[in-house]
């Protein structure tokens, strides 16, 4: 049981959160906020801790011996408290850059708006950990209605109800096809579980039927990880959305899915047919994720949407581990190793994006100009996070990309393999990425400022934005540690 | 435990940039005396590691291990040869040059120094990584610094300039990610035997147990990184661009030590990590070599612009680099890293030239002047004196280091050499011909030049002018009078030089 | 002859599940052609009401454990439908009290 202490946690702080929505004031919002998050981010170090405690012999047994609902429903294995982790890391960090975007810009219901966060954390780590296709449809749901909410928190600003109106409406009709997908699943097979489905589908001749269910329940996850061309919603969810939201949206879903992804598609479709189908969606959706994200980003005006096909690319180099995941053990751990990296990054670069606009009200990049002069510790903080974003050295990003690359050159790389093409894809996208990751840099150090007035950084964002930059530095100078705790969770993997 | 020279040396100047972070804004002169001294201080442990450092022997010395990320075969592990531990000499020499020019600096002092030390750093790490993990991390590192510097302070093309060269490295370096991956994984059968080491690689050969389309394909992902760096033709045009519109101090770490990054990867690289490809290529790649030799200096010929000119003249010299490195033979080798050097000397005192009288004239227009030689006689005779270096002129380093390259082009091309070397017949003596003529093309537009701005009429407009101040030359003196040692009395710096390259290729050819 | 002698005494379940692709193809292309934000909730309805048909035709035919896990399926995803249809009216009148409109067409101020 001791295994569920982060979806436990997470429902606890999301709980706390409405009971304070009952009589809210400035002290119980801000005491919530430092509170919760310092909570979240403690939790994600004891999820870390379940993490390795369950890689041990013992803790496998412990998982295995958990009550029976628990079980059937929830892999509590390595590799899920590795996401769990990550979960928790994510809804810490936006309680605490919330900080002062919900002091300054929003008038009421602001510990709804955490509530709301701390629940759809949950649905990330039950997404992660699910093993049957009610608890994965449940998740999903969980985290879009909750995403729904969020979106349109703004309710007095047209783009924030307008970008909720669009993501509702895109997101019911995905998951009625992964829905529709699923039932054909079940169907076939008369099972809900996935190692059933397995099983069931095991003797081959499983005919044209389960190959479409299969690809129909991907456009459910491809909805939710924003995979070309399943994209449409997500520049216009991340432009409208508070901020804060955006941040949460942009890592929470998107790696929740991946990973679910990753464990329903390899555990359940292994075989012939079912397995072609999924395995060559997935191929054209990730070179496709990764072009078109990068492509499109280079002419943004707007940093939020820039940020928002930047974060359809870095799906596309995901979907490039979990593409090879049947047939390397490195696939998962390349793809937990991503995960982290880009939490700490994309989150960092959001934090700066929320501490500008804090102040400045914009999010256009133009006004970007000479922020080096106005806010150097904003400047820099974003030149580390756009260069860890591209994939340089000696930032987190450069370590996922590595990851990446190593799990798909294990596959045994031949002369001219897709697999190589779609290597030479991701590489040279990085390098499309530096672009506008580093032209706003430059805007922000080679062009002269609107104004000579300095941008303040309030306590909240700041201390999220450090905590982001220690997570990328340190993911590569203390990488040792780092890498095998990952590496074998990752390789545990409850089926 | 021994003291690690080697880590003290590289991260030294990172500790520099981190405590002018630490100093405020307002407060340049403390800035500049940092960066200053700890650029000196560089010098003098560079000076030390070579001290204790055997010159008679081939392999590395003063090596430091250290487990880093044993999952994956990655370690730290530096060491220095007979090749690097001149660069190393050279990138702290040079970098202090550049530190000292650059109290002229004013605006935005402490990012300045603070990026210059970050550049120090990540250039001193490459050339002493022998583990490719870290060598990518430095190799990486230094585009960051370079690109703020020409975008900040640069000229009026700066941005455009400054992301063009951060583009055209980047996509050289991701090339050389996927092959150091490949070659990582050909390296052992299981996770456990596996390894990210350079020395270790180099014995295994890992390039033999490729398919033989994979391995040509690592080797060209390679082979580009480096010559986008040198840069080679036709991977040059970010030079000029990045060159002009770079402050002085900017284009003298560009030229005297960026450039070599690329040609020192091939030669500790590229040769040894895949001879077999390397000898399959060696024509193609002396082919380019001469086409930038001759290009380059044509090229320059043709600039109207004083700094374009040195540029162009950097590509024409560096393909000398390239050339010898293609002969493959140890003439060639040691003559093409002793180019390194002559030219990072050269080079750093052409463009601190360039810097002197653009901070006077406001222009770098050659037809622009005239009659400079009789308002600033000591400018002139300083110029004069890099002028022949860098055409050539025996007695100074350009002219061994070009000779020796030439000897072991030849040599790689005749079967009188080959039957007593034992190596195999790369290039024609057409390929030695043929650079000659880069040379004669070199000393027509040096001397052009130097016709053109301090000869003929005095031009009135810059009767004005001061001559070269006492920091300047300062600066320029301890370039000039290395050129003059190693034109010389080559021989304390070629004996390392040589027992690496035999190092190298006894272990490449069994000989 | 009467009726009863015509009809199989069950309906295959391959009638099913006719019925419910052809319900589904309704709803979709409903969702494509209505420009009405309500309009556009119902037809995802109607593709939900789909997959229900489908899932419970499948129970009915399954043997065992498989004939309970669909009708808890089925419960579950009425009870989700709900809720989801819940939030979504609720953005639509949040919508509707800014604009004075519902319609599709009008969601222009999110563009790039």
């Amino acid at each position: 049981m001791i295994y569920l202490i982060p979806e436990l946690l997470l429902v606890l702080v999301g709980a706390i959160g409405l009971v304070i929505a009952c009589a809210p004031s400035r002290e119980r919002l801000r005491a919530y906020t430092v509170l919760g998050g310092v909570a979240c981010i403690g939790g994600a170090v004891g999820a870390g801790y379940l993490a390795h405690l369950a890689t041990t012999a013992e803790g496998a047994q412990i998982a295995e011996s958990a009550p029976v609902y628990l079980s059937t429903t929830l892999a509590l294995d390595p590799f899920s408290r590795v996401f769990a982790a990550l979960a928790l890391l994510v809804c810490g960090l936006t309680f605490i850059f919330s900080k002062e975007y919900l002091e300054r810009r929003l008038d009421d219901h602001q510990p709804e708006l955490l509530a709301i966060i701390a629940f759809a954390s949950m649905g990330m780590c039950t997404l992660a950990a699910a093993r049957e296709l009610i608890t994965i449809w449940f998740s999903v749901e969980l985290l879009s209605v909750c995403g729904y909410v969020l979106a349109a928190f703004l309710k007095d600003d047209e783009r924030s109800v307008e970008a909720a109106l669009k993501y509702f409406i895109l997101g019911a009709t995905s998951s009625v096809f992964m829905l529709f997908g699923l039932s054909y699943v079940y169907g076939l097979t008369g099972r809900l579980d996935l190692v059933g489905i397995m099983e069931a589908t095991a003797g081959g001749n499983i005919g044209v039927l389960l190959p479409t269910a299969a690809v129909l329940m991907l456009v459910g996850f491809g909805f939710k990880v924003a995979m070309v061309p399943f994209h449409m919603w997500c520049p216009d969810v991340y432009e409208g959305a508070p901020t804060p939201v955006t941040a949460f949206l942009s890592v929470g879903p998107k790696l929740a899915a991946l990973a679910a992804l990753a464990r329903v598609f390899s555990i359940a479709f292994p075989h012939d047919t079912a397995r072609v189908a999924w395995e060559g969606v997935l191929f054209w959706g990730a070179i496709l994720s990764m072009t078109l994200g990068n492509a499109v980003a280079l002419k943004q005006s707007n940093i939020k949407r820039m940020l928002a096909y930047s974060s359809i690319a870095h799906a596309g180099y995901m979907l490039v581990a979990v593409f090879v995941t049947l047939q390397t053990d490195m696939a998962l751990a390349a793809l937990s190793v991503y995960a982290f990296a880009y939490l700490f990054m994309n989150l960092g670069a959001f934090a700066v994006i929320i501490a500008f606009s804090n102040h400045t009200r914009s999010d256009s990049v133009r006004s970007y100009n000479g922020l080096a002069i106005r806010s150097p510790y904003l400047a820099w903080s974003w030149v580390v996070f756009g260069i860890s974003l591209v994939g340089l050295p000696p930032l987190a990003g450069f370590l996922g990309k590595v990851f990446i690359i190593m799990a798909a050159v294990d596959t045994g790389l031949t002369w001219g393999s897709p697999l190589m093409w779609l290597l030479i894809v991701l590489v040279l996208n990085s390098v499309v990425s530096l672009y506008y990751y580093i032209g706003v840099a430059g805007r922000m150090f080679f062009k002269p400022p609107v104004t000579d007035e300095p941008v303040p950084v309030g306590g909240g964002v700041g201390t999220a934005i450090g905590i982001c930059l220690a997570g990328t530095f340190l993911m590569v100078l203390a990488a040792g540690p780092i890498i095998s705790a990952i590496q074998s969770s990752a390789l545990f993997v409850l089926r | 435990m021994e003291f690690p020279i080697l880590s003290a040396l590289t991260y030294l100047p990172l500790v520099g940039a981190l405590i002018i972070i630490c100093i405020p804004r307002e407060r340049d002169e403390a800035i500049k005396a940092t960066a200053a001294s700890t650029s000196a201080l560089c010098l003098a442990l560079a000076i030390l590691a070579w001290l204790a450092f055997d010159n008679g022997v081939g392999g590395f010395q003063l090596e430091e291990r250290a487990e880093w990320i044993p999952q994956l075969g990655i370690s730290y592990h530096m060491g220095v040869d007979g090749i690097s531990m001149p660069m190393v000499f050279l990138t702290c020499l040079v970098s202090l040059v550049a530190i000292a020019y650059s109290w002229i600096v004013k605006e935005r002092v402490k990012e300045y120094f603070a990026l210059f030390l970050l550049l120090q750093t990540a250039c001193v790490g490459v050339f002493v990584a022998l583990d490719f993990f870290l060598f990518y991390i430095f190799w990486e590192i230094s585009l960051v610094p370079m690109y703020f510097i020409i975008g900040v302070w640069g000229g009026p093309k700066r941005e455009y300039a400054a992301i063009k060269f951060f583009l055209y490295t980047l996509v050289g370096s991701v090339l050389m990610l996927l092959g150091i991956i490949v070659l990582y994984f050909a390296s052992g059968d299981s996770p456990a035997e596996r390894t990210f080491d350079i020395v270790e690689l180099i014995a295994r050969q890992p390039a033999t147990s490729l398919a033989p389309g994979l391995a040509m394909a690592v080797f060209i992902g390679f082979f580009i990184a480096f010559a986008i760096k040198v840069p080679s033709f036709p991977f040059h045009t970010w030079l000029p661009d990045a060159h002009v519109e770079a402050p002085t101090a900017g284009s003298v770490i560009l030229a005297g030590i960026l450039l070599k990054l690329g040609s020192y990867g091939m030669v500790r690289i590229n040769m040894p990590l895949m001879p077999e490809e390397w000898m399959v290529a060696a024509p193609w790649i002396g082919v380019l070599a001469l086409i930038s030799i001759i290009y380059g200096s044509l090229a320059a010929m043709a600039q109207s612009d004083l700094k374009k000119l040195i540029a162009y003249s950097s590509i024409g010299h560096m393909g000398f680099v390239t050339l010898g490195l293609a002969a493959m033979n140890v003439q060639g080798i040691s003559g093409a890293v002793l180019q390194m050097f002559s030219h990072g000397l050269i080079t750093s005192c052409l463009f601190l030239l360039v810097g002197v009288i653009y901070e006077r004239a406001h222009i770098r227009e050659i037809n622009g002047f005239g009659g400079l030689g009789q308002i600033m006689p000591k400018y002139f005779g300083v110029f004069i004196f890099v002028a022949m270096a860098s055409l050539g002129l025996p007695a100074l380093s350009g002219f061994v280091a070009e000779l020796y390259v030439l000897l072991g082009t030849y040599a790689s091309g005749s079967a009188l050499e080959t039957s007593t070397e034992g190596f195999a017949v790369l290039m024609s003596p057409w390929f030695a011909y043929t650079a000659i003529i880069g040379i004669v093309l070199t000393a027509a537009y040096m001397l052009w030049t130097v016709q053109r701005v301090f000869m003929g009429e005095k031009n009135e407009r810059w009767a004005g002018l001061k001559d070269i101040n006492s920091l300047e030359l300062a600066c320029l003196a301890p370039l000039m009078a290395l050129t003059l040692f190693v034109g010389c009395y080559p021989g304390p710096l070629l004996r390392p030089i040589e027992a690496a390259t035999m190092h190298i290729l006894g272990a490449l050819f069994g000989t | 002859m009467s009726i009863e002698d015509i009809l199989p005494e069950t309906v295959p379940t391959g009638y099913y599940l006719v019925f419910a692709a052809l319900l589904f193809a309704i709803g979709l292309f409903g969702l494509i052609s209505r420009r009405n934000a309500i309009g556009m909730l119902l037809s995802i309805e109607i593709m939900l009401n789909a997959v229900n048909v489908n899932i419970a035709a499948f129970s009915r035919s399954g043997v065992g454990e498989g004939q309970v896990l669909g009708q808890l399926l089925v419960v579950f995803m009425i009870t989700v439908a709900v809720a989801e249809a819940a939030v979504g009216l609720a953005i639509i009148v949040a919508m509707f009290k800014l604009r004075r409109t519902v319609e599709a067409d009008e969601l222009k101020l999110l563009r790039g």
